[in-house]
């Protein structure tokens, strides 16, 4: 008899019991179960140094076992002899195997440092947050498990997740926070961050009645949760934020690295144990996908939620990836031994670049088609069977990688199609709901955060492909993807060509095409099956632009650039890459001047028709500016600090605004981004986050004049009004600066969670509470 | 564009030549490579991606017309981590061709990896770098950092101790105040 259907919520190991897991069963009531869970790393080297090890090792029975055996190096194609060494208890695995890889540092290791849910997954096919039926014996140990609905199902089952948000109500490193609003069942409880006693005893009171199974915290691993375990130690009154008594809280490091040519910053991290903490402060991507694109992370990476909420894309690649070769008895490696295979340098010309991109066309297109490959780099790698052990040298094999000299074994499919396949086949099965999902369907948004999780795991599967830390990367591998990437598009616009279309642009992988009597989707149907066809590989239409404009370089107008455009689709929607509206360290007052032109622009059927009325908005926007009735959160600009302070020669503006906080005892790590406030004079900047409130009258109104006038001038110039016109024609009629403007309300509202002073009276009403 | 190069003698067999000097080297560590590939196969190990293949073409052009068989002859192989490093060192041929190891040190200076266990895997190369060089000729360059001090100083101390011939180059002052415009 199965003692009940439900969901495994979190899993871990204990030093007494070996493996604890935690279900939450239909009903919303959890349950702690536990089994013990023997775990095995493998270390390889000479029969000598295994002989060593052997002896070294023997003599812990009562922890280890020890087996000769066989496994898959899929770097060496084929199965090498190996020491396998089980760890009966995982709790003591990390630590044993530390010892051993010290004392035998000459060895390699395998299966060494992985997550204990992986080889759960790996052993019994159950992975986090999957919905099974669960039977146990009456001590409560898991005799066994069936998963009911894996992880590719496109529509499981809900969670019945009880959810507890804990927000302090200002952003702590902004000012000191005056209450914490706790939000549970649809209840709303403000407790009083002065009188810390009643609010430990209230906030226990609200853990214990509603018994969470998510605490969903802002500012939760870096200072609300850390505040509150030093206050409950401090006055004795325990919270209870682990359901797992007797254990504290896993303490995770911060960190700075770089992903992409980008030096990025994470704080330090508190999971629980039995019940998961999210800090959405924290967590990877939360702005893009919440709670159910996290959920969706976990579920196809085999990750805790507390685990995949936190980690890049890459390392939920890695774990797919790793699952796989678990599943497969393949050898995960440690560290990575493998590098590159000779070659003469004439190849690196040819082997080593990028995706193609053809120069578009600078200027306004009318009725252009944009079709994209689906998720091309990962369809090439799963239907081109890409992986490091399917590639070889040998140059007279049938299936030639494109200008590479490479060859594919397509004896049998390789380890990283294996594992992205489902992924890929979900991702496509997914868009393909969504595009047939209406806008009203209340599951919409959850299909969209979830589509928009897995297309994030899928972008990042082709770079991890080339790290250096990927345990099955291989650069051989990482250039036979782009290789194809390159033919398949080439192989795209020819067909286009042959079909009478123009091409406007290529990228990567998608190209822009037009043809004066092709203007509605259908048409566009025969060209997408004539590249289908030719490549292998699926291809979809994004839309047709009523219009899309290339804009030029910023260095050089006539030069162009691939990725700055923007445009409007038949069907009134806006799409803008590169432009102030979608960069990062853009100030809102910019980024939503510019897409509100945008969609003055879109609103004609002719856009030049719009430029009298583009013109009176950005006067009313600066009129707005000079008289101090644009908030100053609407003027923060966030930039990222790129180095250490002490590495900067000339202090960037962002560097300039950390010294100030420094001065003001508030530390910041490469790669945090630093929200500031130009201002007059030196330095030139105001540290949003510096204790005294910024002055209003220190606005740097010229600059942030010159910010706007740059990016309306973006968007209007292939209207004949660039920055220098538009500049000349906005401010030429200065009397109007002078008239008396009400507030104006934005066409698209900013949302900040730092509140933000909205009017000089109300700055300095505030001045007194912020410290 | 006016790049200075310097003309480094190039490497000997039973030697381990080392040049410890700034990225801008790597120009004239090319036009040496051209003169080795011109007279047969060269190794080249890249320890910090920085293998600038336009720049050892352009070196060649200067020197003959058939610049392709000289290109041929180069033979390249990158190690993005230090264990990757000494993989890779110990599966070269050792048959008597010119090895030269770009940015050697780059890799060991990867954060992610226990200081003690870079220090070991260091060392194993450098055990790996001598034994090839009592068969071929052995050149390696070690990027200089502005700040020479902890755990590159750490490293670059037993590099040193190694090498037979040693150039140490600097990079031009920068002058701290803005230089006048006319």
């Amino acid at each position: 008899m199965p003692e009940f259907t439900g969901w495994l919520l979190d899993l871990f190991d204990d030093p007494r019991e070996g493996l604890v897991l935690y279900f939450i069963d239909e009903k919303g009531a959890h349950h702690r179960l536990t089994r013990p869970f023997p775990v095995t790393f493998y270390a390889l080297g000479s029969d000598a140094q295994l002989r060593a090890l052997w002896r070294q090792l023997s003599n812990r029975p009562d922890e280890i076992t020890l087996c000769r055996t066989h496994r898959m190096d899929v770097f060496k194609r084929q199965d090498v002899t190996v020491l396998g060494v089980t760890v009966k208890n995982p709790y003591q695995a990390g630590k044993i195997f530390h010892e051993t890889a010290a004392q035998f540092p000459e060895l390699e290791y395998a299966d060494a440092d992985l997550n204990i849910s992986l080889r759960f997954a790996a052993e019994t096919g159950a992975f986090p947050l999957c919905r099974c039926q669960v039977w146990s014996d009456e001590v409560g140990q898991l005799t066994h498990i069936k998963v009911l609905e894996d992880a590719w199902l496109l529509k499981a089952t809900p969670i019945p997740l009880r959810t507890m948000s804990l927000a302090p109500d200002v952003a702590p490193h902004h000012a000191k926070p005056r209450y914490l609003i706790v939000e549970v069942a649809g209840e709303e409880y403000h407790l009083d961050l002065h009188t810390w006693r009643p609010l430990l005893i209230n906030l226990r009171a609200l853990i214990q009645r509603h018994d969470p199974d998510l605490l969903l915290t802002d500012w939760g691993d870096t200072w609300l949760l850390p505040k509150l375990m030093a206050q409950s130690e401090k006055y004795h009154i325990p919270l209870g934020l682990n359901r797992e008594i007797g254990r504290g809280v896993s303490w995770h490091e911060e960190r700075t690295y770089f992903s992409y040519g980008q030096i990025i910053f994470r704080g330090q991290q508190i999971h629980l144990f039995g019940r998961c903490h999210i800090d959405r402060q924290n967590a990877v991507l939360w702005n893009d996908y919440e709670l159910d694109g996290t959920i969706e992370v976990s579920r196809v990476t085999a990750l805790p939620l507390q685990t995949a909420a936190r980690v890049s894309p890459g390392t939920g690649i890695s774990s797919i990836e790793m699952l796989t070769a678990l599943r497969e008895g393949i050898l995960v490696p440690w560290q990575k031994q493998q590098a590159e295979m000779l070659k003469p340098a004439a190849d690196l010309f040819t082997a080593d670049q990028g995706g193609l991109v053809y120069q578009p066309k600078i200027g306004v297109h009318k009725n252009v088609a944009e079709i994209d490959f689906v998720s091309l780099y990962p369809a090439i790698m799963v239907y081109f069977n890409i992986s490091p052990e399917t590639i070889l040298p040998d140059p007279n094999g049938e299936n030639l990688v494109p200008a590479l000299g490479l060859a594919i074994d397509n004896s049998q499919d390789g380890l990283i199609p294996k594992a992205l396949r489902p992924l890929l086949e979900k991702r496509i099965e997914m868009k393909k709901h969504l595009a047939s999902t209406p806008n009203w369907d209340p599951f919409r948004k959850n299909f969209k955060r979830r589509a928009s999780a897995l297309k994030w795991l899928l972008v990042t599967c082709f770079g991890y492909l080339g790290y250096k830390n990927a345990r099955f990367g291989r650069i051989e591998a990482h250039q036979a993807v782009t290789a194809y990437g390159r033919e398949a598009l080439l192989r795209a616009k020819e067909a286009a060509e042959d079909m009478g279309f123009e091409v406007i642009q290529l990228y990567v992988d998608g190209l822009w095409v037009h043809h004066p009597q092709k203007t509605r989707p259908e048409d566009i149907q025969p060209l997408l099956l004539e590249i289908q066809e030719r490549t292998g590989l699926p291809i979809s239409l994004d839309g047709i632009y009523r219009w899309v404009v290339f804009v030029g370089s910023r260095q050089n107008k006539k030069r162009a650039v691939a990725n700055r455009y923007f445009g409007v689709f038949q069907d009134g929607s806006i799409k803008v890459r590169g432009i102030d509206t979608r960069r990062h360290d853009s100030t809102p007052f910019v980024s939503e001047a510019q897409m509100h032109l945008l969609e003055l622009l879109a609103s004609k059927d002719q856009p030049e028709d719009a430029l009298p009325e583009a013109v009176d908005y950005l006067r009313a926007r600066l009129r707005a500016l000079r008289s101090g009735h644009v908030s100053l959160p609407d003027l923060l600009v966030r930039q990222r600090l790129g180095r250490k302070l002490e590495a900067y020669r000339t202090p960037s503006p962002a560097a300039r605004a950390v010294m100030q906080l420094q001065a003001a005892g508030k530390e910041m790590r490469p790669g945090q981004r630093v929200p500031f406030i130009y201002t007059l004079g030196k330095p030139g900047v105001f540290a949003w986050d510096r204790p005294q409130a910024p002055n209003p009258h220190a606005v740097d109104v010229a600059r942030y004049q010159r910010l706007l006038l740059r990016a309306a001038g973006i968007v209007l110039e292939s209207w004949g009004m660039d920055e220098e016109k538009l500049t000349e024609r906005v401010l030429s009629d200065a009397s109007q600066l002078r008239l008396p403007v009400p507030p104006k309300q934005h066409p698209r509202k900013h949302r900040s969670n730092i509140p933000g002073v909205v009017h000089p009276a109300m700055d300095r009403a505030l001045k007194g509470q912020i410290h | 564009m006016n790049k200075q190069i310097i003309s480094f003698p190039v490497p000997k067999t039973g030697k381990i030549s080392l040049v410890v000097a700034p990225k801008t080297v790597i120009h004239s560590l090319m036009s040496m490579l051209a003169v080795l590939a011109l007279r047969g196969r060269v190794i080249v190990v890249d320890g910090g991606n920085c293998f600038d293949a336009y720049s050892l073409a352009r070196a060649l052009r200067r020197r003959t017309h058939q610049i392709q068989p000289a290109l041929k002859a180069v033979q390249l192989s990158r190690a993005f981590t230090c264990y990757q490093m000494v993989a890779m060192l110990s599966e070269l041929p050792v048959d008597g061709t010119p090895v030269i190891v770009l940015d050697l040190l780059s890799t060991f200076l990867d954060e992610n990896v226990n200081f003690s266990k870079r220090q070991r895997l260091l060392e194993s190369s450098l055990n790996l770098l001598r034994q090839i060089s009592e068969g071929a000729p052995v050149a390696a360059w070690a990027r200089a950092h502005p700040a020479a001090e902890g755990e590159y100083q750490q490293l670059l101390m037993p590099l040193l101790e190694t090498a037979h011939d040693i150039w140490e180059l600097q990079a031009p002052e920068i002058p701290d105040h803005q230089l006048p415009l006319f």
